[in-house]
């Protein structure tokens, strides 16, 4: 069970990570994009965290579909459209209410990555977001299924989204602004890779903090 | 209009392409911009909500083409569809082409009106022509014109087919071709088209130099293909478009109005033996002097220039700009008496509207540094070129259209007056291809006697202004006539007999010039004492009415001396179009005819009189074999009674407002049970109008049917008036159309059964005291009079260019004489008797 106050601590916790690692990501999108993807992580969820400010009556559908709206018209970049997906979608999959059950959170991932996608046409391998995400969503997948502690599947799962993190450093990019570099675009980690890796690990953290308390 | 919306990171590359692109035409295009997001420290990047409300503000029925630059464009311009309303998402595309080419392209198609999908697929081309272009490496200037002619087309496998033989007597030439490419245009299909009897290779029926250098004529077959989602409907379309044979008519006598006497260019064949021309008289009498042809003056260009080629370019769009909204206006201005002569801007706005020899220009001015009209005049005449290497004839003259328009670009580049009438010296007559409402204008300042044209109908906008101005003229006399007419060699009209002189012989303009002299003298007297009644030496008096086409012909008439309008032909008003005019529209122009008239003076209205041979889409006519006899006037009326109700409508009010007196004539009445019909209609339409002043109207029919005239008396006590319509009462009774050269001369109103008819029904009308006016062509011929002023005829109504003349020589006559006349006509055995009886020797 995921309450309303988690999913609140998730997206103010992933708004400081993005604020903290803004310089960081923007060094992986300058050597292989345009160098703005910190900038465009960081202003997307900071305005997240003035939002959540009026939506202290709001179920959590309604939350992420906030959260969807705000990216979609804030961040400037790729990952505007494509977290903005990532989250209409995911929302679009679970239930008004405050608090969501662990296969919705499930659902919630598995819709919003299709969605994502469908979006961008990525595969695995393309040196994107994407391969992050469909590692992290595995290894949920799996967890959940074997009803495992939702703390503990998000706990791996931030680390299978680490794993494959990593694993795009030595791709060639075949989709976004990385893929005009061709050949060169080896040799560098993915910056929305990464940023998708904070964002499952935000989730992950959020979820443990509470329920440790 | 297909709306454009051009998607971004940076606002600086977006307005700066927009800048560009509105820079290729005049006409306003719904183009938006969504570029950069709202972060002042960090502006570049793209916004799907900003992208939305760009596709929004552009967005039409017609659709929205959306180009965008890479990444994040594309992503949240596929995530700004998903905001859309649904109806609206299915007709916005995004194209894939280069955003700047690709723009540009699309701008150009959009502005000629091109539909959604030929946007998208000029714009896709953009990057192949760009291709091509860097592919040859030194450009070939000469045959640049050709390179989207050889392109070979492949027709989709899904394609269906259509066959058709062309009836269009003149083929599909500019006008049709343009109906075409426009009607292509408005399917999502991709349309082909290909001439099977001239090998040509399949085609885009989207582009309109395409087609034209099909070089398609009558009786070719062509074969078209329709491939994509609504083909079938393109097909159903492009079927119904060749049944109205392209918007056009396929013979010249279906094409005007009733009664309208009319030689249309194409079906002009040659002089006479006198060396005399034919054509359509304007406005009548006679002139004799040298010619002058409308010049336009060669201009000198000089290849070098001292500015940059950006102000070379500029100049040019600059005067491209100038011309097309110069077009636009006089098309708007025909538009609104002459929608077919309109059409023929359309087709020089399409000429000029051509993106690639834009391309070409462009090119030639940015890479070899020459000015800008040595460009455009350098690629026009390679266009030219290759259209007047065409073998046929109609499309080679595409080629006098081209140098037209480019023409007048090219002045406006030089900035010097496009197609001046130079002040004459001496007295002159004007020769020219086609008068211009512009050209009349010029006319009356000038020592102009006499025009002689090419081209023109009698009821071109043109043509009005010019019997206003009582200059003898004739149109339509086929560019032959006047093709060797030099400026200051003699020429003569004759504009009473309907004969131009291109090159008269010494002998020729020596009688004619002593006619012309005693026509001068005459047309002076009859011109001064026009205004005053006639009136025969006893006394008896004749009201004098004219016959109009249109609204603005009132005054013209009233000024030539009419008492008041007998007859006006409101079907003017519902040819040529798509729609039939609403009660607005129809209420403008009547109240602008009523306005012409004094009020004592009566304007008599016909209402529509249109039949199957008019091929008036919306009114939904069937084909007739035998249109004359058919279902026209208020045989047509009648089964559409909420037609006619709305042109009462629009007469009751527009009579109620003027406060003009005004007869409501009911064309094609058989029988008094159709009147009677037409009348509760009638009465209808009165109760909706508030404060009806019953004074200010009158009701009658027109007798043109034998029975109509055979049971007069029966008719008589219902109606206020009748008039008689001699043009088709005649053919009726003599079952002879008067069309067809065969039969023509046994259409003879002298035919003493006719005049027995005649006799009858002016008579009858007399001693009910019912007024009684004649509006055919017969009431208006002076040698007539005597026969049909003696039948007990006192009201003629004729085209108002006569009434001068014709007033003059019924106050000569003796009416006594003409009563004797009269009396012995109807006691003739046939036609040629009378006309013995009326000239004598
Ligand atoms: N088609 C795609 N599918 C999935 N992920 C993508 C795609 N395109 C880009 N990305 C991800 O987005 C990241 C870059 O995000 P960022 O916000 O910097 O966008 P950008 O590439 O700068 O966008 P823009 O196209 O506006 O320049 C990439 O590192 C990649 O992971
Ligand atoms: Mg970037």
């Amino acid at each position: 069970m995921i309450t309303k106050q988690e999913i609140i601590n998730w997206l103010e916790r992933a708004g400081e990570i993005y604020e903290k690692q803004r310089g960081y990501l923007t060094e992986l999108d300058k050597a292989i994009g345009d160098a703005d993807h910190g900038n465009n992580m960081n202003r997307g969820f900071q305005k997240v965290t003035e939002n959540l400010a009026d939506h202290s009556d709001s179920d959590i559908k309604n939350i992420l579909s906030m959260v969807a709206k705000t990216l979609i018209s804030s961040v400037g970049g790729a990952a505007g459209p494509l977290y903005g997906t990532l989250f209409l979608k995911g929302a679009g999959s679970i239930d008004a209410s405050d608090e969501i059950s662990d296969s919705d959170l499930l659902h919630f991932w598995e819709e919003g990555i299709k969605g994502v996608q469908a979006r961008g046409r990525a595969e695995a391998g393309d040196k994107t977001m994407i391969d992050s995400l469909l590692p992290a969503l595995e290894t949920l997948k799996q967890s959940i299924g074997n009803n495992e502690e939702i703390t503990k599947a998000l706990e791996k799962a931030a680390q299978s989204a680490k794993k494959g993190m990593e694993e795009t450093i030595p791709l060639i990019a075949k989709k976004g602004r990385a893929s005009y570099l061709g050949e060169r675009s080896k040799e560098h980690q993915d910056p929305g890779a990464t940023s998708s890796y904070y964002l499952v690990s935000a989730l992950a953290e959020a979820v443990s903090n509470n329920s440790s308390e | 209009m297909t709306g454009i919306v051009i998607v971004s990171h940076h606002p600086d590359l977006a307005n700066g392409l927009k800048e560009l692109a509105l820079q290729m035409t005049s006409v306003d295009i719904p183009l938006a911009v969504a570029a950069g997001i709202d972060d002042p420290d960090d502006p570049i990047g793209t916004d799907a909500v900003k992208i939305q409300q760009a596709i929004e503000k552009v967005y039409s029925d017609d659709g929205v083409v959306v180009f965008m630059d890479l990444g994040s464009a594309i992503l949240s311009t596929d995530m700004a569809l998903e905001f859309l309303d649904e109806n609206q998402r299915k007709n916005v595309h995004l194209s894939a082409a280069p955003i700047v080419e690709g723009v540009l392209s699309a701008v150009t198609q959009a502005a000629a009106g091109a539909s959604v999908q030929s946007v998208m697929e000029e714009a896709n081309n953009a990057l192949s022509q760009k291709q091509a272009s860097l592919e040859e490496e030194y450009p070939s200037d000469s045959n640049s014109g050709s390179e989207t002619d050889t392109k070979k087309t492949s027709i989709p496998e899904n394609a269906i087919k259509l066959e058709l033989t062309i009836a269009n007597s003149l083929g599909l030439h500019a006008r049709p071709a343009a109906q075409l490419v426009q009607a292509a245009n408005r399917f999502k299909s991709d349309i082909y088209i290909k001439n099977e009897d001239k090998e040509k290779n399949p085609v885009s029926a989207k582009s309109l130099n395409q087609v034209l250098l099909q070089e398609i004529r009558k009786h070719d077959t062509i074969t078209l293909w329709f491939a994509g989602e609504d083909k079938e409907e393109a097909k159903e379309g492009i079927i119904q478009l060749a049944d109205d044979h392209f918007g056009e008519k396929t013979s010249s006598r279906l094409s005007e109005p009733k009664n309208v006497e009319t030689t249309e260019s194409d079906s002009i064949p040659d002089p006479d033996e006198e060396g005399a021309w034919k054509g359509t008289v304007i406005s009548p009498g006679l002139a004799t002097g040298p010619a002058i042809r409308p010049s336009t003056v060669t201009p000198k260009i000089s290849k070098e220039t001292s500015s940059s080629s950006k102000e070379e370019w500029s100049k040019l769009q600059e005067a491209i700009k100038a011309v097309k909204s110069e077009l636009s206006d006089q098309k708007k201005k025909l538009e609104q008496h002459d929608s077919e002569a309109a059409e023929i801007f359309d087709v020089h706005l399409l000429l000029i509207n051509d993106s690639q020899l834009l391309e070409r220009v462009h090119k030639k001015i940015t890479e070899n540094g020459v000015s800008a009209a040595y460009a455009w005049k350098h690629e026009v005449d390679a266009v030219i070129e290759s259209y007047a290497g065409m073998q046929e004839s109609l499309i080679r003259e595409r080629a006098d259209d081209l140098r037209e328009v480019t023409g007048r670009v090219l002045h406006k580049i030089l900035d010097i007056p496009w197609r001046k009438i130079s002040a004459p010296k001496t007295p002159s007559i004007l020769v020219t291809d086609e008068l211009l409402p512009s050209d009349i204008e010029q006319l009356k300042s000038q020592s102009i006697i006499g025009v002689a044209a090419a081209k023109g109908s009698p009821t071109s906008h043109a043509s009005i202004l010019l019997r206003g101005t009582g200059i003898p003229s004739i149109v339509a006399l086929g560019d032959k006539a006047i093709e060797k007419v030099q400026e200051g060699k003699d020429v003569v009209i004759d504009a009473v007999n309907n004969q131009f002189y291109p090159h008269p012989t010494n002998q020729q303009f020596k009688i004619l010039s002593e006619q012309e002299a005693t026509w001068k003298e005459r047309s002076q007297a009859t011109e001064e004492d026009r205004k005053k009644p006639a009136e025969t030496t006893d006394g008896t008096r004749f009201r004098i009415l004219g016959n109009i086409t249109r609204s603005e012909e009132a005054k013209t008439a009233i000024e030539k001396g009419a008492e008041g309008i007998g007859l006006y032909r409101t079907e003017y008003l519902f040819l040529n179009r798509e729609e039939q005019p609403d009660i607005d529209e129809q209420y403008r122009h009547y109240s602008v005819a009523m306005e012409s008239m004094e009020h004592d003076q009566t304007l008599t209205i016909r209402t529509m009189d249109i039949g199957g041979d008019k091929n008036v889409g919306y009114l939904n006519q069937i084909h007739e074999q035998n249109p004359n006899l058919g279902w026209r006037g208020l045989r047509y009326h009648l089964d559409h009674p909420e037609l006619l109700h709305i042109q009462l409508q629009a007469i009751l009010q527009a009579a109620h407002d003027t406060e003009r007196h005004v007869e409501i004539m009911f064309p094609m009445v058989t029988s008094i049970s159709e009147f009677k019909k037409a009348r509760s209609v009638f009465k209808t339409a009165v109760s909706e109008i508030s404060n009806y002043n019953k004074e200010l109207i009158s009701l009658g029919i027109m007798v043109e049917i034998p029975a109509a005239a055979i049971l007069i008396d029966k008719i008589l006590p219902h109606v206020d008036f009748i008039s008689i319509g001699t043009n088709d009462l005649v053919q009726y009774t003599l079952a002879a159309d008067r069309n067809n050269e065969k039969v023509q001369a046994i259409a003879n109103p002298l035919h003493p059964a006719f005049l027995t008819l005649l006799h009858k029904v002016i008579k009858t009308a007399a001693e009910s005291d019912t007024p009684v006016a004649m509006c055919g062509e017969m009431g208006g011929d002076p040698t007539m009079t005597p026969l049909l002023a003696g039948l007990g005829l006192r009201d003629f109504s004729m085209s108002p260019g006569r009434i001068p003349e014709f007033k003059w020589q019924a106050r000569k006559l003796d009416m006594a004489k003409a009563e004797e006349l009269a009396l012995a006509a109807l006691d003739c055995d046939d036609p040629e008797e009378v006309a013995r009886l009326l000239s004598p020797e």
